[in-house]
């Protein structure tokens, strides 16, 4: 995994602003956040640029109790748009700025990608159990009711029957939309995380 | 949460969007920031000296003073600016802690000092990185010592204790002769007393002249009466003292097992063995044996003298050098005996008869002494007679450096202590003395008029109104991020804490559990519901979450609309659990209660009615929810057609 140059400089300011959805502020606000955070605190972790080590330590920090590893390579995987192995400002951006100031059309885009792990345009049942249980690892042993060995297969069989509507064991990206279209809970929390910034 | 991580948080709530297509029912609402603010940056006045910062840098820390409303105090309307009236170089440390996450402790500053800005601003010394943390933790515990040392001396020196009992007093005086002049007298009569038994003791053996007779006496069969009176008079005495302290010791057991003791009793006992026994001959040789152990009673001086406890201290300290130069010293006289014995063997009307009879020659030249009774008289047994000897120097001058340097670092050590305490009466006499100053008064005048000005300062504003009743906004977001994953996944996070035991689940999804096991836990749930101390707690606490939540208390209408009777459930029971923590403390640690506890507005789409009481009633309802099912919120209409058992479970309200 190599490491960009010693110091990444991120793109100007101007250029991000137009390529994104955010304002000057925000965009300062996020990279102070940002920079913070890839410098010092985690050993080799030069500056201007996440790994994904760094990415998953960041991630744990949130779910305590459960193991979120798996779930933060996927998630490393779907802001890594360029595949190089980390993370840099302006990958971060973008990612925001689709999950955040998005149109719900994106923000589901998004989500089709972050579940399609070898992103061939399908999601298959094998790639929904991987997202799924990484999901559920997140939460740990410690839940009530105790998790069951086949909740996430149940659950991905549930998803499946909603999302697959040609019944051909894959779901295709225009399958996704239309069907989360149709479902309100699923529209309604896509809104959910607006006004985070 | 650590520094840098907090700024990560509205990462990862985008990202939790990721989960929103897979999760079966429906999300919690986020907490809204009733006022954004912008970034902005805040001005702090440390005496004079000014430090700018981010406010969102001084909130990564919530639960310290300026990370939390408690700086609103110190805000100066005039100058938009939190004034401090605390040192400003140590305040660089504190804040260098909020930009980086790593306290540093500067070593020029005092412990104590420190010590107390710290703890002024909130922040726990044990934090501290771990570079600076040695430091900090050994001045700790220097200060410490030389507290503890000045207490021990302060109650030791201080004459006005409130009424002590006689035994105690007693045990004082006998203890530190200064406290009182009949101590003092006490101290040296026994003393002059021991210094008389001591040189009677001497002076009995010394020959005395002749008798009549051509028979040279020592003086104490000469004048055996003279001697005999005063070894009793100096007996009595220490009798006496013995017992008077056995009465005064605070605790006997642990006294009669003290060195000192010991060594009364044996200086003593010599006495009235012999009074007891009579003067036969057969045992007037181990009469005589005892008569030596009068000897010990030299040893009483070490009450008088300080420097003789402390080389009695310090061998003791030094047991482990002094068992080491025994053990190789006796390693290598074994050694050189045997050698010199088998090297001298040759030779006519040698000394050194047997191996033992060689451990004195080796000894004696090892030691450097070389009395010449034992003499080598071959080559073979000079050459390692001069071996053994030239050992014999460095095996001893081994162990000896440790034992003096101990001997020195605790020689040292009552030295300080007393010098303290010299210096520390010195020192108060002359504080007294500027105390009693007119500047006084004036000073106590003036510090009041600042206390009353700086009450004046303004108060909050409804922004911080907010704030102060609950958790902070990251906290707030952080467990509404955990909620979505619970929702997502349809678990619940397990609560540790029985009272606040949150054990219903989130029936979203009926493939998780069966209707029984839901039905059992709902019941539970509801036993827990009943202690009707919530209900208090409940109405009073109008301000936090949301508004629903009062006006819900009080309608009595039976709700039914428990398509999502779980979340209601959960909800009603982190309604209390939300009040109770609040009412407890506005703790913003993450602990796994308060995980459930949130800010829950996500009841809000659910209660746009008036008329929906959650509170009261939940139904539980299975699982035939569909997330448009689950999404009805009609108002008022009976519970849902369902084939389980309804189980009607009232609340506490």
């Amino acid at each position: 995994m190599e490491m960009a140059t010693v110091r990444h400089r991120p793109e100007a300011l101007e250029l991000l602003e137009a390529q994104s959805k955010f304002t000057k502020k925000e965009l300062q606000i996020l990279y102070r956040g940002f920079k913070n955070f890839g410098v010092s605190s985690f050993r080799e972790c030069p500056s201007g640029v996440v790994n994904e080590e760094t990415f998953k330590e960041i991630y744990s920090q949130f779910f305590p109790q459960g193991d979120s590893t798996t779930y933060a390579h996927f998630l490393f995987n779907a802001f890594d748009t360029d595949h190089n192995g980390s993370v840099s400002f302006e990958d971060f951006v973008m990612g925001l700025s689709i999950l955040l100031r998005g149109t719900v059309q994106e923000k589901l885009n998004w989500a089709f990608n972050l579940y399609d792990i070898n992103k061939d345009g399908y999601i298959t049942k094998e790639e929904m159990l991987d997202i799924m249980k990484a999901i559920y690892d997140m939460m740990g042993k410690c839940t009530y009711p105790v998790l069951k060995e086949d909740a996430p297969r149940q659950h991905v069989e549930t998803f499946f029957q909603k999302m697959d509507k040609n019944k051909d064991g894959v779901v295709t990206i225009d399958e996704f939309i239309e069907s989360c279209q149709k479902d309100e809970n699923i529209m309604r929390s896509m809104q959910l995380f607006e006004n985070v910034i | 949460m650590a520094a840098g991580v907090a700024a990560w948080l509205p990462f990862a709530r985008a990202a939790a969007i990721g989960w929103m297509p897979v999760a079966n029912c429906p999300m919690p609402l986020a907490p809204t920031e009733k006022n954004k603010r912008q970034d902005e940056l805040i001005i702090l006045n440390v005496s004079g000296r000014r430090f700018q910062t981010w406010r969102t840098t001084l909130e990564r820390y919530p639960d310290t003073l300026l990370g939390s409303t408690e700086k609103e105090f110190f805000f100066n309307e005039d100058t938009k600016e939190y004034f401090f009236d605390r040192d400003p170089e140590v305040f660089r440390c504190i804040l260098n802690f909020y930009r980086t996450g790593k306290l540093h402790y500067p070593r020029y500053e005092c412990i104590s000092a420190y010590d107390e800005e710290l703890a002024f601003y909130g922040i726990l010394p044990e934090i501290i990185g771990d570079c600076c943390y040695e430091e900090y933790k050994d001045r700790k515990r220097e200060n410490a010592e030389r507290l503890m040392d000045d207490n021990d001396s302060e109650n030791n020196q201080e004459g006005s204790m409130p009424s002590l009992s006689f035994r105690q007093t007693m045990w004082r005086a006998f203890e530190n002769p200064h406290t009182s002049t009949l101590a003092l007298v006490f101290y040296y009569v026994t003393g002059f007393f021991i210094a008389v038994s001591v040189i009677t003791n001497v002076v009995e053996t010394v020959p005395c002249g002749t008798v009549p007779g051509n028979k040279e006496l020592p003086c104490g069969e000469r004048y055996a009466v003279a001697f005999f009176c005063l070894d009793t008079a100096c007996v009595m005495i220490f009798t006496v003292e013995y017992l008077l302290r056995l009465f005064a010791a605070p605790s006997r057991y642990r006294f009669i097992r003290s060195v000192m003791s010991i060594i009364d009793v044996v200086a003593i006992m010599p006495y009235y063995i012999g009074l007891v026994m009579t003067n036969n001959e057969d045992v007037s040789g181990a009469f005589v044996t005892l008569r030596v152990f009068r000897v010990f009673r030299i040893f009483k001086f070490s009450r008088h003298s300080q420097g003789l406890r402390i080389l009695g201290y310090t061998l003791k300290s030094c047991a482990s050098e002094l068992g080491f130069l025994l053990f190789s010293l006796t390693m290598a006289i074994i050694i050189f005996a045997t050698v010199m014995f088998y090297a001298e063997k040759g030779s006519s009307a040698s000394k050194f008869t047997s191996i033992p009879a060689s451990f004195w020659y080796t000894i004696v030249t090892m030691t450097t002494l070389g009395y010449g009774d034992m003499v080598p008289k071959t080559i073979a047994g000079k050459i390692f007679g001069s071996i053994c000897s030239l050992s014999g120097v460095l095996v001893i001058a081994l162990p000896v450096p440790v034992i003096v340097s101990n001997f020195s670092r605790i020689y040292h050590q009552n030295q300080r202590a007393d010098k303290r305490r010299a210096q520390k009466k010195a020192r108060l006499a002359r504080i007294r003395v500027a105390k009693t100053g007119s500047s006084n008064a004036y000073l106590h005048s003036k510090r009041n008029g600042l206390l009353n000005e700086a009450l004046e300062l303004p108060g909050s504003t409804e922004e911080e109104q907010h704030m102060t009743k609950g958790t902070s906004l990251i906290e707030s977001q952080h467990h509404h991020l955990l909620h979505c994953l619970e929702k997502t996944t349809g678990l619940s996070y397990l609560v540790d804490d029985p009272l606040l035991s949150v054990r219903t689940s989130t029936i979203k999804n009926h493939e998780f559990i069966d209707e029984q096991l839901f039905e059992q836990n709902c019941m539970e749930s509801s036993m827990q519901n009943y202690p009707s101390s919530r209900s208090p707690s409940l109405s009073s606490q109008a301000g936090l979450g949301s508004s629903c939540c009062s006006r819900r208390h009080k309608k009595s209408a039976h709700l039914p609309n428990c398509s999502v009777p779980a979340t209601r459930l959960r909800s009603m029971q982190e309604l209390s659990t939300i009040h109770i923590q609040c009412s407890e403390q506005p703790s913003l640690t993450t602990s796994r209660s308060s995980l459930n506890m949130k800010a829950d507005d996500g009841l809000r789409p659910n209660c746009k009615g008036a008329q929906i009481t959650t509170a009261i009633i939940s139904i539980p309802t299975p699982p035939a929810l569909t997330p448009e099912g689950e999404s009805r919120a009609g108002p008022g209409s009976p519970g849902p057609a369902t084939n389980v058992p309804n189980v009607v479970k009232v609340s506490a309200l």
